[in-house]
């Protein structure tokens, strides 16, 4: 079907709804940004795990961090599926409604037409959120339907608390219209408009399966990846762009950069959540596939990953005072970037094992 | 510092005991206390002692709140805290999974630790293990420093799981979970804080006297027990003898 014979559709229609089952797929160090992706790979028939967790990198772009729950520094400008699973055929592009006619109809045509949105929203104004009333913060939700005579929209979150149900349109367009205007509460997630944007994912063929050949590329590249210099285009990737980030904020301690280290919570997230994500993708196949190696490989990543609490955690309770917590942050980059050569060294031997 | 107690061991077999032959070979396994004594041969008792450390002089944060205070609980980043509605009465004995801790009392400095490096002294002895009652702002591997009698120190990893709704990545025991979070304006139902039970070995079969805490903000410690090795104990008789007895741990340690 095409997007016009949707919206057309829609308009005979006014009540839209995703076929098939809408899951909550949701790991404790992922962010919204890989659970809507998951959400939406199940949806497709497809495990998000392998795609999601194969892909693994450092890259930080300096002066592009958005306080949003779902920043995630673009290797593919604009397209975050493609960014987050480079080795599969998805692809996301952001789209806004047309400033006429309802808002709500291009998300109602995005599920008439087989597919399911990915809305920006502030949790402020969304009565399942713990924030709502409350905090204002950048969050990600999957819309399945849209009802236009009973006023609801459907949608999908899988992060705790889950909910999945219908939202009063009046509070969903709130949430997906707010300016998100800063909040002391959370500096993290405030400051950053949502202004009704939405994500719809395309989702290739063939779809890769993930068998011991491709994992092995994918490690492979991988590898490349963290061997690569410092400065790519202006982005700090691999093992030397970690050293010039974690040697810049602590720095940014020195010389009260605030900002810098609220910067760390929600940058650092989608790291955590890469590396999180990759570890259980190897843990998974070493298992499956009795190879004690690649499981050995994924528990280092796993380290790697864990790492980042700290220092995010450093960063998040001491970015109204930095100075004072710069030799705590500083003991984390070091733990950080040595967990990173370990699990390099894992995945090399993980390689030759494959 | 703490007082050394009785607990049986964990784990689904409470107690046992090991019969031993009076010439000391070794000549059968566990049986129950329910045993009766056998004839030439001396009884002996498995025992373990634990040793519930106090922590309050440590306690530097506040991650537990009344209903009516929500304002004050400073677990993480965001405010939120433990409803203390959900876990164990401040200062009472607790046992997670045979292990007993006595949960904290609410002191000037808070009721918990957060993790800052603190040292904390232990009576010195042939400890096995230290367990924790812990919880974690996101999933964190840390180390504990393990100072010995002898100068000699070994670091440890000390792994906790994610507080907020999460599963048990380490192995842990789960120890409390509530059926509410408290928010600083608010109680968000359908959301669980979690607080784990993790052990940390102490492998070096030397004197231990100190525990030095990662440093490390994400890592909230609420309890500290120490535990000995499994050793076996003469038994009077095993119709009058107790299921277990305490164990000194090296000497220094009074029962």
């Amino acid at each position: 079907m095409t997007a016009a014979q949707a919206q057309a559709e829609v308009q005979a229609t006014r009540a839209v709804q995703a076929d098939g089952t809408v899951e909550f797929w949701c790991r404790d160090l992922i962010s919204c940004l890989q659970a809507t992706f998951a959400t939406v790979l199940r949806h497709a028939g497809h495990e998000p795990l392998d795609v999601l967790g194969a892909h693994w990198e450092f890259r930080h772009r300096p002066g592009d961090v958005k306080s949003e729950e779902f920043y995630y520094p673009c290797r593919v400008p604009g397209d975050l599926a493609a960014s987050l699973a480079p080795h599969h055929p998805v692809s996301s592009a952001w789209a806004e409604p047309p400033p006429d006619g309802d808002p709500l109809d291009c998300l109602a045509a995005t599920v008439a037409a087989g597919r399911l949105g990915v809305a920006a929203v502030d949790n402020f104004y969304l009565p399942f959120r713990p924030a709502f009333g409350d905090v204002h913060a950048a969050h990600l939700v999957v819309v399945y339907g849209v009802d236009h005579d009973r006023g609801q929209v459907l949608v999908s979150d899988a992060m705790p608390p889950a909910f999945r149900g219908p939202v009063e349109t009046t509070h969903f367009l709130r949430a997906w219209s707010s300016l998100n205007p800063s909040d002391t509460q959370d500096v993290f997630f405030s400051n950053t408009s949502i202004g009704r944007r939405f994500m719809t994912l395309a989702i290739g063929e063939p779809f890769p399966e993930l068998d011991q050949a491709l994992l092995r590329r994918v490690l492979a590249a991988n590898l490349a990846g963290f061997s690569k210099g410092g400065d790519l285009g202006g982005d700090w990737v691999g093992l030397a762009g970690l050293e010039r980030f974690t040697a810049s904020l602590v720095e940014a301690c020195h010389r009260v950069d605030r900002g810098a280290l609220a910067d760390c919570y929600p940058f650092g997230w989608g790291m955590q959540a890469q590396a999180s994500l990759h570890a259980e993708l190897l843990r998974g196949k070493g298992r499956d596939w009795d190879l004690p190696v690649l499981r050995e490989a994924g528990r280092l990543v796993e380290a790697a990953a864990h790492a980042w609490t700290g220092l995010r955690m450093t960063a998040a309770h001491g970015h109204s005072a930095p100075a004072d917590c710069a030799t705590d942050l500083a003991r984390h980059a070091a733990e950080l970037r040595r967990t990173h050569e370990l699990a390099l060294a894992g995945l090399a031997e993980a390689v030759r094992s494959l | 510092m703490g007082k050394l107690i009785d607990v049986a061991p964990p784990g689904p077999s409470a107690s046992a005991t090991v019969r031993e032959s009076t010439a000391g070979g070794h000549v059968s396994g566990q049986e129950s206390t329910a045993g009766g004594h056998v004839s030439g041969q001396e009884s002996r008792v498995a025992a373990i002692g634990f040793m519930p450390l106090p922590i309050a002089e440590h306690c530097n944060n506040q991650a537990i709140s009344a209903e009516g205070e929500i304002r004050s609980g400073r677990f993480n980043v965001w405010g939120n805290s433990f409803p203390a509605a959900d876990l164990p009465e401040p200062g009472g004995r607790v046992q997670v999974a045979g292990i007993p801790f006595d949960f904290p009392v609410h002191g000037v400095g808070g009721d918990n630790i957060r993790c800052d490096g603190q040292l904390v002294e232990v009576p010195p002895g042939h400890w096995d293990w230290l367990h924790l009652l812990a919880a974690a702002e996101r999933r964190t591997e840390d180390t504990v420093a393990l100072h010995f009698e002898s100068g000699d120190v070994d670091f440890e990893a000390l792994r906790v799981s994610d507080f907020w709704a999460a599963q048990a990545r380490f192995g842990e025991e789960r120890a409390f979970g509530s059926t509410v979070m408290h928010y600083p304006h608010h109680v968000q139902p359908r959301l669980s804080a979690l607080i784990w039970g993790q052990r940390v070995p102490v492998t070096r079969q030397q004197r231990l006297t100190a525990v030095r805490l990662p440093r490390n903000v994400a890592i909230h410690v609420f309890a500290l027990t120490l535990q000995t090795a499994l050793t076996l104990q003469s038994a009077p008789t095993l119709q009058s003898a107790p299921t277990l007895q305490s164990v000194d741990a090296g000497g220094g340690v009074s029962a």
